[in-house]
């Protein structure tokens, strides 16, 4: 029998290679990233220990605060703790180390470098001591004097500056400088390498001025005289500290500083995989359809097997061989193909930091879940077709069985129906706000349709090919009444073929409503609840601008209010006990190093806000509570929020701030029209001065009205010269400013798009497949029609339409499933008050039905043109 | 049966020396061996032989569905080894008529669909009261809606000669057309075919193996080694029949 399976598959050897691609699109994706991921967290983890490889100890504050997204931020230390540490006798020198951040300009004018995602923009001291200096000078000296600066080479390069030129930088905090360039640094032995980010170092002076942080280092750094061991020298220290401060050894932070990059690449390979994971999902219902196909035009030859004696095992293990054949394939080509894409991508990665030269990291891992993936996917999606193919009786040898028309259940209509029902009363319960949470009723909605979805398909797609297939008739004669009746001849092979894509065009659309309904959010609430003039904004960047700027534009005869918003995060610790671990010696120093102070409580988003202007320039609805009470020591809340805490006015609530502490603030007011319903808790500017980290005493947005007798553009025009100054701030409209917020959201939207368009792809392929397939069954028909005059040209048109009409199904279904999924969160999400209310992006959704209906006509070029070549002859000899 | 003792006027169909050589070298086999041979307008022809005599090969070859190795085949005027691949399936949507053995319809198309096909994939308008007459001639229309798989053998035969007929085509081949049916609804497509000839001057050469099938015929051109070797004018069945046996089949 295992002859059998293996002449049977390289007899159809064509056939499941097709079958196969699906799968190694998949794999292929899956291993790249994952190559890819190990081959940058090499190269991060040695450029990490490359930099503070010289490191014996790490003096730094206990108080941190974990981001969301990775990264974190720790409270800074006071720069006398340098001396107190220089003056223990196991320490040969210590240094103060600065990290803020600070853009260099082009001659441009623009920022070079990332605002957003990007590599960050950093700005360093320059420390004298070589054991202590983060990368190694390549050109050049360091800086001596307050107007010097050394830039790395790579952003030297990339703005065109050399030795000697003036260097534009602007601090988000505390303004524009002018400084000469006078050296070139670089990681690595010679200076050459680089992480991405662009570096700027100053004297410590200067550094401190620029990031506006005066006489505070992020951390001190050590080392050791000659004999002391790192261990030894921590242990040392830690005695002169202040209990807020902690020492640990160069090695527990050179592993600390790898995880946290290494987090950074973990989360962004998780988002890949995962489009890989979906694509694999598509790549499965491509070889469940496939491997039907197959079965059912081979019924005679099984029915020959049975009838001479073979067992039904012996034919399901025939057909699961030849899938394990195709999946063991797959998962080998789709592991080399990961390894060229990894290799690629590696290179295009290579030009924004430095990577170590040789083949990209081969982990076993990768090579065992390409191989598994790929084994596996392609066995489980074939065992269906493999049980169908078991239960043929030997009599389909000698009867004449037409190929794969199944009659479709009642059972199927009715648990299909019973499904829509279900999930339409779970909708409809959870969004007429009867239930609790909506978005659990929502949930399970959603899954009911989904799978009513998979059961339905073959039922409603016979009749949907034959209502979209209306048309094409007069379009495009006996062509086009052929597309339509083939579409419509095996529902459930066209139901298949469609569902793959289906996935791909439902998740689009899914993401793109959602997406449409925040973007609206956001502009309508900018629109509707701004009533300020003007918006100076820091151009949809992460960081804000100097705040000198807002104060000099409040001066201005024509601007009448100037409000600023500003950002920083806290966590609500009422309640909670607070662990400072204190200098635990029981236990090795690495363990302790890593132990952060704060608790779990989550990290709530705090904007800042001028009282005595913000509720002039934005309407926040009904306040609860006088504007003028929102002073030091108090916050705002928005209503609905104050309700679900449990909170009135005059309660207590305690933030902790890493720079800040722990500290108790008062609800003086509240309100029910959040801006940026993300962003809930209002602090007025002078308790954000105080407990906010240096880094967000920055202005994000500046609300500004005109005054009373100056024209809008009048003031408009002052403004623009004050902002003029800056590379980072813009004037804009509300409406523009809004619609800026807005596309903040684009780049990630465009990596999804991006990424969803693959199992797209692997659908197309699945189109082509399934029309390859039957195009070989229907050889002789197709011979036939050649002979009585059907010309090439109307035959590749007859495989092109049935292309499209499959392809459209699967793209109606996918945007009705896609379109009713997101309408049902984004209208559970506003009743929870995150939104207020769906939104759908007509264009994109009908671009994208487009493009689909174009795809169809393209996965129908290589079996048109196969269809069309066929030998007339051949095909009417054929028995 | 009157038509069968008159001469041919003009010619429908010729053969010139037609030669078709498969394969090369040792391999070669001659199917058609300088053959040549005409088919009169009007005229109801059947070529017999063996297996292999190459009569299959002639059909293909006249009907434009396959091309010579050398020597020539006219369908009325027109000289086959000059057209091109485009021109070639005009030809046959426009001046051939086709009936095979078996698999003749186009299965998702109905019986009115598969009559009209020809004419349709043409694009042009077709002479409905011909296209009536043709239907009521083999008897089909309380059948038109229905697909071939809701049709018997012999009614799927009849739609098949009615669309080889329907548009007028200058000569249909028939490849075997009784093959596959049992003897009485066989001799129903004979007549059909019979009448198509009489009754409106069509020109069909038939391919059988079946002497009474050949009997139907106004003339019976024998092959064997892709040569013709006898003919006969208004065989009947046992004179047929002797002639195959003489031929060694």
């Amino acid at each position: 029998m295992l002859r059998i399976a293996l002449k049977s598959a390289l007899a159809h050897k064509r056939r499941l290679i097709t079958t196969g691609i699906a799968i190694v699109i998949g794999v292929t994706f899956m291993t790249g990233t994952l190559i890819l991921s190990d081959t940058l967290g090499t190269a991060i983890d040695s450029l990490v220990s490359d930099a503070y490889d010289e490191y014996d100890a790490v003096i730094r504050s206990k108080e941190v605060q974990t981001l969301p997204f990775g990264g974190e931020i720790r409270a800074t230390v006071p720069a006398e703790i340098e001396a107190a540490v220089s003056a223990v006798p196991e320490v040969k020198a210590a240094a103060g180390n600065v990290e803020g951040f600070a853009f260099v300009i082009g001659k441009d004018g623009e920022v070079l470098g990332s605002t957003g995602l990007g590599p960050p923009s950093l700005a360093f001291n320059w420390i004298d001591v070589p054991e202590l200096q983060v990368g190694t000078l390549s050109e050049g000296r360091p800086p001596e004097n307050d107007d010097e600066v050394v830039l790395d080479f790579r952003t030297a390069e990339k703005g065109g500056f050399r030795i000697g030129d003036t260097v534009t930088i602007e601090s988000p905090n505390t303004g524009t400088y002018e400084f000469e360039l006078v050296g070139l640094t670089g990681l690595g032995e010679a200076g050459d390498e680089t992480t991405g980010s662009t570096i700027s170092v100053y004297t410590l002076p200067t550094v401190w001025r620029v990031v506006g942080q005066p006489n505070k280092f992020q951390y001190i750094s050590a080392v050791g005289t000659g004999g002391a061991s790192q261990e030894e020298v921590v242990e040392a220290i830690t005695p002169v500290l202040p209990p807020d401060l902690e020492a640990i050894t160069g090695a527990a932070y050179v592993k600390e500083q790898q995880e946290l990059f290494g987090q950074f690449v973990g989360l962004i390979t998780t988002f890949i995989l995962v489009f890989g994971i979906i694509a694999v999902f598509v790549g499965a219902f491509i070889i469940y359809n496939s491997f039907s196909i197959i079965i059912a035009q081979r019924t005679r030859e099984m029915g020959l097997l049975r009838a001479v004696g073979a067992g039904r095992g012996q034919i399901l293990g025939s057909v699961v061989i030849e899938a394990v054949l195709v999946g063991l394939a797959a998962g080998i080509v789709g592991l080399v193909s990961g390894i060229g894409i990894a290799f690629a991508l590696k290179s295009l990665m290579g030009s924004f930091f430095t990577l170590p030269p040789g083949p990209p990291t081969i982990t076993p891992d990768s090579v065992l879940v390409a191989i598994l993936v790929g084994l596996l996917v392609t066995v489980v999606s074939a065992l269906i077709p493999a049980r169908r193919a078991a239960k043929i009786t030997p009599i389909a040898a000698i009867t004449e069985v037409e190929v794969d028309s199944s009659s479709l259940s009642r059972g199927r209509k009715v648990f299909g129906t019973a499904l829509v029902v279900t999930g339409g009363l779970s909708l409809y319960l959870g969004l007429s706000d009867t239930l609790g949470n909506p978005l659990t009723a929502v949930g399970i909605g959603a899954a009911c349709f989904f799978i009513a979805f998979a059961v339905l398909g073959p039922v409603i797609a016979a009749p949907m090919s034959r209502v979209l297939g209306k048309p094409l008739p007069a379009l495009a004669g006996v062509s086009g009444r052929l597309a339509r009746e083939n579409a419509a001849r095996n529902p459930k092979r066209t139901a298949a073929t469609a569902a793959a894509l289906t996935i791909g065009v439902a998740l689009i659309s899914v993401i793109a409503v959602m997406a449409a309904s925040f973007k609206a959010d956001i502009v309508d609430s900018t629109t509707n609840q701004m009533t300020a003039d003007y918006v100076v904004s820091s151009g949809g960047s992460f960081f804000g601008f100097n705040p000198a700027i807002s104060e000099e534009i409040a001066g201005l005869d024509s601007v009448g209010i100037a409000s600023p918003l500003r950002y920083t995060g806290a966590q609500i610790t009422t309640g909670i006990g607070m662990e400072v671990p204190e200098g635990d010696t029981d236990q090795p120093l690495s363990e302790q190093s890593g132990e952060p102070t704060a608790v779990d409580a989550p990290l709530e988003f705090l904007q800042g806000i001028d009282p005595e202007t913000y509720f002039e320039v934005v309407d926040a609805g009904e306040l609860v509570g006088d504007p003028g009470s929102l002073t030091d020591g108090k916050f705002a809340l928005a209503e609905a929020r104050a309700e679900e805490e449990g909170l009135e006015i005059g309660d207590k609530v305690e933030f902790y701030f890493v720079e800040g502490g722990r500290v108790e603030l008062e609800l003086a007011l509240t309100y029910s029209e959040p801006l940026d319903p993300t962003t809930v808790y209002y602090l007025p500017l002078s308790s954000f001065e105080k407990y906010a980290s240096p880094q967000f005493r920055n202005d994000f947005a500046l609300l500004v009205t005109s005054a009373g007798g100056s024209t809008r553009a009048e003031t408009k025009a002052d403004v623009e010269e004050v902002v003029a100054v800056s590379p980072m701030a813009e004037v804009k409209d509300p409406a523009d400013w809004g619609e800026e917020q807005a596309a903040m959201l684009n780049g990630l939207l465009g990596v999804i798009y991006l990424l969803l368009l693959l199992a797209v792809g692997v659908a197309l392929i699945g189109i082509v497949n399934t029309l390859t397939l039957s195009i070989f069954e229907r050889t002789r028909e197709l011979g036939l029609l050649r002979a009585v005059g059907m010309s090439r040209a109307q035959l590749r048109t007859a495989v092109r339409w049935e292309s499209v009409i499959m392809a459209v199904i699967g793209t109606l279904i996918g945007l009705v499933i896609g379109i009713g999924l997101a309408l049902a969160i984004t209208t559970a999400l506003s009743l929870q008050d995150f939104l207020s209310g769906p939104s759908l992006p007509v264009v994109q959704l009908v671009v994208v039905s487009i493009l689909a209906g174009l795809a169809g006509v393209a996965a129908s070029i290589w079996p048109a043109g196969r269809a069309a070549r066929l030998n007339v002859l051949d095909a009417i000899a054929m028995e | 049966m009157t038509a069968a003792t008159t001469a041919p006027t003009s010619i429908a169909a010729q053969a010139v020396h037609a030669t078709k050589v498969y394969g090369s070298g040792d391999t070669a086999v001659r199917a058609l061996d300088d053959l040549s041979a005409e088919f009169g307008t009007g005229q109801y022809s059947a070529i017999m032989g063996p297996s292999g005599s190459g009569k299959s090969t002639l059909m293909h070859c006249m009907a434009g569905l396959d091309t010579l190795t050398d020597g020539q085949v006219f369908i009325g005027g027109t000289d086959l080894s000059e057209l091109s691949e485009k021109e070639l399936t005009q030809l046959r949507r426009e001046k051939v008529g086709f009936v095979f053995q078996a698999f003749n319809l186009v299965p998702t198309l109905d019986a009115q669909e598969n009559i009209t096909l020809p004419m349709d994939l043409g694009g042009s308008a077709y002479d409905d009261g011909w296209v009536d007459t043709v239907i009521d001639t083999v008897g089909l229309r309380d059948r038109l809606e229905h697909r071939p798989a809701e049709l018997s053998g012999g009614q799927q035969q009849r739609v098949a000669v009615a669309r080889a007929m329907a548009s007028r085509p200058e000569i249909i081949f028939a490849d075997e057309p009784t093959g596959n049916l049992d003897s009485k609804t066989g001799h129903e497509i004979l007549d059909f075919m019979r009448s198509a000839v009489d009754d409106f001057g069509q020109t069909i050469v038939m391919v059988t193996h079946d002497p009474m099938a050949a009997s139907y015929s106004d003339r019976v051109v024998f092959l064997a080694d892709g040569r013709i070797v006898d003919e006969m004018l208004e065989p009947t069945a046992e004179r047929v029949l002797d002639k195959m046996k003489q031929l060694g089949e």
